[in-house]
Protein backbone atom coordinates (compact mmCIF):
# COMPACT_ATOMS: atom_id res chain seq x y z
CA UNK A 1 0.00 0.00 0.00
CA UNK A 2 1.22 3.10 -1.02
CA UNK A 3 1.90 5.80 1.77
CA UNK A 4 0.15 9.23 1.65
CA UNK A 5 2.22 11.80 3.16
CA UNK A 6 -0.61 14.02 3.85
CA UNK A 7 -2.78 11.42 5.95
CA UNK A 8 0.91 10.92 7.45
CA UNK A 9 0.91 14.24 8.78
CA UNK A 10 -2.65 14.07 9.89
CA UNK A 11 -1.98 11.31 11.91
CA UNK A 12 1.25 12.74 13.53
CA UNK A 13 -0.72 15.97 14.23
CA UNK A 14 -3.59 14.15 15.98
CA UNK A 15 -1.11 12.26 18.01
CA UNK A 16 1.26 15.61 18.94
CA UNK A 17 -1.56 18.61 19.09
CA UNK A 18 -3.43 17.26 22.06
CA UNK A 19 0.01 16.70 24.09
CA UNK A 20 0.86 20.63 23.17
CA UNK A 21 -2.17 21.84 23.93
CA UNK A 22 -2.38 20.47 27.26
CA UNK A 23 1.43 21.09 28.05
CA UNK A 24 0.77 24.51 27.14
CA UNK A 25 -1.87 25.50 29.18
CA UNK A 26 -0.35 23.75 32.20
CA UNK A 27 2.61 25.91 31.90
CA UNK A 28 0.75 28.63 31.70
CA UNK A 29 -0.97 28.49 34.74
CA UNK A 30 2.07 27.35 36.48
CA UNK A 31 3.47 30.25 35.13
CA UNK A 32 0.54 32.98 35.93
CA UNK A 33 0.90 31.36 39.74
CA UNK A 34 4.42 31.63 40.44
CA UNK A 35 4.97 35.42 38.45
CA UNK A 36 2.20 36.67 40.70
CA UNK A 37 3.42 35.74 43.75
CA UNK A 38 6.77 37.69 42.36
CA UNK A 39 4.42 40.53 41.73
CA UNK A 40 3.13 40.75 45.19
CA UNK A 41 7.09 41.06 46.37
CA UNK A 42 7.93 43.03 44.42
CA UNK A 43 5.08 45.33 46.17
CA UNK A 44 6.16 44.58 49.71
CA UNK A 45 9.57 45.13 49.37
CA UNK A 46 8.38 48.80 47.53
CA UNK A 47 6.72 48.98 50.63
CA UNK A 48 9.61 48.64 52.95
CA UNK A 49 11.29 50.93 51.83
CA UNK A 50 9.05 53.94 51.33
CA UNK A 51 8.35 52.83 54.99
CA UNK A 52 12.27 53.46 55.86
CA UNK A 53 12.28 49.97 56.88
CA UNK A 54 15.18 48.80 54.81
CA UNK A 55 17.73 51.31 52.83
CA UNK A 56 18.37 51.16 49.47
CA UNK A 57 20.92 48.72 49.45
CA UNK A 58 19.22 45.56 51.00
CA UNK A 59 15.93 46.60 48.86
CA UNK A 60 18.26 45.97 45.92
CA UNK A 61 19.37 42.21 47.53
CA UNK A 62 15.95 41.58 48.04
CA UNK A 63 14.83 42.43 44.31
CA UNK A 64 17.81 40.44 43.07
CA UNK A 65 16.53 37.35 45.01
CA UNK A 66 13.10 38.10 43.72
CA UNK A 67 14.66 38.22 40.12
CA UNK A 68 16.42 34.71 40.40
CA UNK A 69 13.47 33.66 41.50
CA UNK A 70 11.53 34.68 38.60
CA UNK A 71 14.47 33.30 36.14
CA UNK A 72 13.77 30.21 37.86
CA UNK A 73 10.08 30.01 36.97
CA UNK A 74 10.84 31.01 33.30
CA UNK A 75 13.56 28.58 33.10
CA UNK A 76 10.73 25.93 34.79
CA UNK A 77 8.38 26.96 31.54
CA UNK A 78 11.29 26.58 29.29
CA UNK A 79 11.89 22.90 31.07
CA UNK A 80 8.12 21.80 30.86
CA UNK A 81 8.15 23.00 27.03
CA UNK A 82 11.01 20.39 25.87
CA UNK A 83 9.09 17.84 28.56
CA UNK A 84 5.69 18.20 25.96
CA UNK A 85 7.77 18.61 22.76
CA UNK A 86 9.66 14.94 23.37
CA UNK A 87 6.28 13.26 24.45
CA UNK A 88 4.75 15.00 21.31
CA UNK A 89 7.53 14.39 19.00
CA UNK A 90 7.80 10.67 20.49
CA UNK A 91 3.74 10.33 19.82
CA UNK A 92 4.25 11.50 16.02
CA UNK A 93 7.08 9.47 15.42
CA UNK A 94 5.55 6.23 16.66
CA UNK A 95 2.29 7.26 14.28
CA UNK A 96 5.05 7.10 11.64
CA UNK A 97 6.57 3.85 12.87
CA UNK A 98 3.49 1.52 12.52
CA UNK A 99 1.75 3.32 9.30
CA UNK A 100 5.62 2.99 7.51
CA UNK A 101 6.12 -0.58 8.59
CA UNK A 102 2.45 -1.32 7.49
CA UNK A 103 3.16 0.20 4.27
CA UNK A 104 6.26 -2.03 3.42
CA UNK A 105 5.25 -5.12 5.01
CA UNK A 106 8.50 -5.64 7.54
CA UNK A 107 10.07 -3.76 10.57
CA UNK A 108 11.20 -1.49 8.99
CA UNK A 109 11.31 0.70 11.64
CA UNK B 1 13.21 -0.72 -21.81
CA UNK B 2 12.87 -1.06 -17.98
CA UNK B 3 9.25 1.04 -17.15
CA UNK B 4 9.33 4.12 -15.10
CA UNK B 5 9.15 3.72 -11.35
CA UNK B 6 5.66 4.82 -9.77
CA UNK B 7 4.58 6.08 -6.68
CA UNK B 8 2.84 2.43 -6.67
CA UNK B 9 5.55 0.37 -7.09
CA UNK B 10 7.23 -2.07 -3.88
CA UNK B 11 10.75 -0.21 -4.83
CA UNK B 12 9.36 3.22 -4.54
CA UNK B 13 7.62 2.67 -1.10
CA UNK B 14 10.85 1.20 0.27
CA UNK B 15 12.71 4.17 -1.21
CA UNK B 16 10.05 6.71 0.35
CA UNK B 17 9.84 5.06 3.68
CA UNK B 18 13.86 4.96 4.02
CA UNK B 19 13.81 8.77 3.47
CA UNK B 20 11.18 9.26 6.24
CA UNK B 21 13.44 7.13 8.39
CA UNK B 22 16.33 9.55 7.79
CA UNK B 23 14.09 12.71 8.39
CA UNK B 24 13.15 11.83 11.29
CA UNK B 25 16.23 10.12 12.73
CA UNK B 26 15.31 6.56 11.87
CA UNK B 27 12.30 6.98 14.20
CA UNK B 28 14.45 6.66 16.91
CA UNK B 29 12.88 8.26 20.10
CA UNK B 30 13.86 11.54 20.63
CA UNK B 31 15.44 13.21 24.29
CA UNK B 32 15.27 16.86 24.60
CA UNK B 33 15.39 16.99 28.27
CA UNK B 34 17.03 15.12 30.81
CA UNK B 35 15.76 12.18 33.30
CA UNK B 36 14.12 12.57 36.81
CA UNK B 37 16.70 12.35 39.40
CA UNK B 38 15.82 11.35 43.09
CA UNK B 39 18.83 12.67 44.22
CA UNK B 40 18.04 16.08 43.00
CA UNK B 41 14.78 15.68 44.12
CA UNK B 42 15.24 14.63 48.14
CA UNK B 43 18.41 17.20 47.93
CA UNK B 44 16.25 19.75 47.18
CA UNK B 45 13.57 19.40 49.39
CA UNK B 46 16.41 18.75 52.43
CA UNK B 47 17.82 21.89 51.27
CA UNK B 48 14.05 23.68 51.78
CA UNK B 49 13.78 22.29 55.32
CA UNK B 50 17.00 23.97 56.28
CA UNK B 51 15.96 27.23 54.79
CA UNK B 52 12.70 27.48 56.13
CA UNK B 53 14.16 26.50 59.46
CA UNK B 54 16.83 29.19 59.43
CA UNK B 55 14.08 31.88 58.51
CA UNK B 56 12.05 30.84 61.36
CA UNK B 57 14.63 30.98 63.57
CA UNK B 58 15.49 34.87 62.41
CA UNK B 59 12.33 35.98 63.13
CA UNK B 60 11.40 33.93 66.17
CA UNK B 61 14.57 34.99 67.96
CA UNK B 62 14.90 38.18 66.34
CA UNK B 63 16.99 40.82 68.57
CA UNK B 64 18.52 38.41 70.07
CA UNK B 65 22.00 36.54 69.89
CA UNK B 66 21.04 33.34 68.43
CA UNK B 67 19.68 35.70 65.23
CA UNK B 68 22.99 37.23 64.99
CA UNK B 69 25.18 36.26 61.84
CA UNK B 70 26.66 33.17 61.28
CA UNK B 71 28.46 31.99 58.89
CA UNK B 72 28.18 28.10 59.03
CA UNK B 73 24.62 28.20 57.81
CA UNK B 74 25.48 30.09 54.64
CA UNK B 75 28.51 27.95 53.63
CA UNK B 76 26.95 24.73 54.18
CA UNK B 77 23.90 25.88 52.14
CA UNK B 78 26.18 26.86 49.69
CA UNK B 79 28.11 23.96 49.34
CA UNK B 80 25.27 21.57 49.67
CA UNK B 81 23.63 23.88 46.05
CA UNK B 82 27.06 23.88 44.45
CA UNK B 83 27.15 19.83 44.39
CA UNK B 84 23.59 19.18 43.51
CA UNK B 85 24.31 21.73 40.57
CA UNK B 86 27.89 19.60 39.88
CA UNK B 87 25.55 16.65 39.96
CA UNK B 88 23.32 18.18 37.41
CA UNK B 89 26.26 19.26 34.84
CA UNK B 90 27.31 15.91 34.80
CA UNK B 91 24.00 14.56 33.97
CA UNK B 92 22.71 14.41 30.32
CA UNK B 93 20.72 17.53 29.49
CA UNK B 94 20.10 19.09 32.82
CA UNK B 95 21.75 22.36 32.11
CA UNK B 96 17.89 24.02 33.10
CA UNK B 97 18.27 22.29 36.45
CA UNK B 98 22.20 23.34 36.68
CA UNK B 99 21.26 26.98 35.99
CA UNK B 100 18.25 27.17 38.66
CA UNK B 101 20.63 26.17 41.14
CA UNK B 102 22.94 28.38 40.29
CA UNK B 103 20.57 31.00 40.55
CA UNK B 104 19.16 29.54 44.19
CA UNK B 105 23.06 29.77 45.03
CA UNK B 106 23.44 33.56 44.63
CA UNK B 107 19.56 34.19 46.20
CA UNK B 108 21.70 32.56 49.29
CA UNK B 109 24.37 34.57 48.77
CA UNK B 110 22.10 37.87 48.43
CA UNK B 111 20.25 36.73 52.25
CA UNK B 112 23.85 35.92 53.87
CA UNK B 113 24.95 39.78 52.84
CA UNK B 114 21.17 40.86 54.32
CA UNK B 115 21.92 39.25 57.64
CA UNK B 116 25.16 40.93 57.63
CA UNK B 117 23.56 44.03 56.83
CA UNK B 118 20.58 43.91 59.51
CA UNK B 119 22.66 41.47 62.32
CA UNK B 120 20.04 39.72 64.13
CA UNK B 121 17.35 42.15 63.69
CA UNK B 122 15.98 41.27 60.32
CA UNK B 123 12.28 42.96 59.72
CA UNK B 124 9.83 40.30 59.92
CA UNK B 125 8.50 41.65 56.49
CA UNK B 126 12.33 41.22 55.21
CA UNK B 127 12.17 37.79 56.37
CA UNK B 128 9.26 37.20 54.24
CA UNK B 129 9.78 38.57 51.42
CA UNK B 130 13.15 36.46 51.57
CA UNK B 131 10.95 33.02 52.33
CA UNK B 132 8.10 33.94 49.62
CA UNK B 133 11.41 34.67 47.10
CA UNK B 134 13.15 31.45 47.64
CA UNK B 135 10.15 29.19 48.26
CA UNK B 136 8.93 30.23 44.19
CA UNK B 137 12.55 29.67 43.36
CA UNK B 138 12.81 25.80 44.64
CA UNK B 139 9.11 25.23 44.12
CA UNK B 140 10.07 25.50 40.04
CA UNK B 141 12.62 23.25 40.23
CA UNK B 142 10.80 20.60 42.24
CA UNK B 143 8.12 21.53 39.81
CA UNK B 144 9.97 20.69 36.99
CA UNK B 145 11.52 17.82 38.26
CA UNK B 146 8.40 16.08 39.41
CA UNK B 147 6.99 16.79 35.63
CA UNK B 148 9.92 14.40 34.49
CA UNK B 149 9.28 11.58 36.70
CA UNK B 150 5.33 12.23 35.34
CA UNK B 151 6.70 12.32 31.83
CA UNK B 152 8.95 9.12 32.55
CA UNK B 153 5.31 7.24 33.56
CA UNK B 154 3.47 8.91 30.46
CA UNK B 155 6.08 7.74 28.13
CA UNK B 156 9.20 10.10 27.89
CA UNK B 157 12.13 8.19 25.65
CA UNK B 158 14.36 6.33 28.46
CA UNK B 159 17.98 7.25 28.62
CA UNK B 160 20.19 7.21 26.14
CA UNK B 161 23.49 5.18 25.83
CA UNK B 162 26.66 7.10 27.22
CA UNK B 163 27.28 9.66 24.46
CA UNK B 164 24.43 9.66 22.88
CA UNK B 165 21.29 12.37 22.08
CA UNK B 166 18.92 9.84 20.42
CA UNK B 167 17.97 6.26 21.84
CA UNK B 168 16.75 3.56 18.79
CA UNK B 169 15.24 0.36 19.73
Amino acid sequence: MALNGEQLMEDMLQAALPILRKGGADALTFATGELRKMAELAVSVEAQLIAGEIDQAQAALLFDMQKQASKAVLLTVQGLGLVNAELALNAALGVIKGVVNTAVRFPLL
Amino acid sequence: MRPPMTLRSPLAVAVLGCSICLLFASACAIRLIGDYDDVIDKGITEFQTKVETHLISLESASGTPQAEYRPEFYDAAEASLNALASRARASFKKDILAKQLDSLCASIEDLRKLHKSFGPKMPRQSVEAARSALRVHIESILHLELALRRGKIAGLAPPPAPGGIVQCE
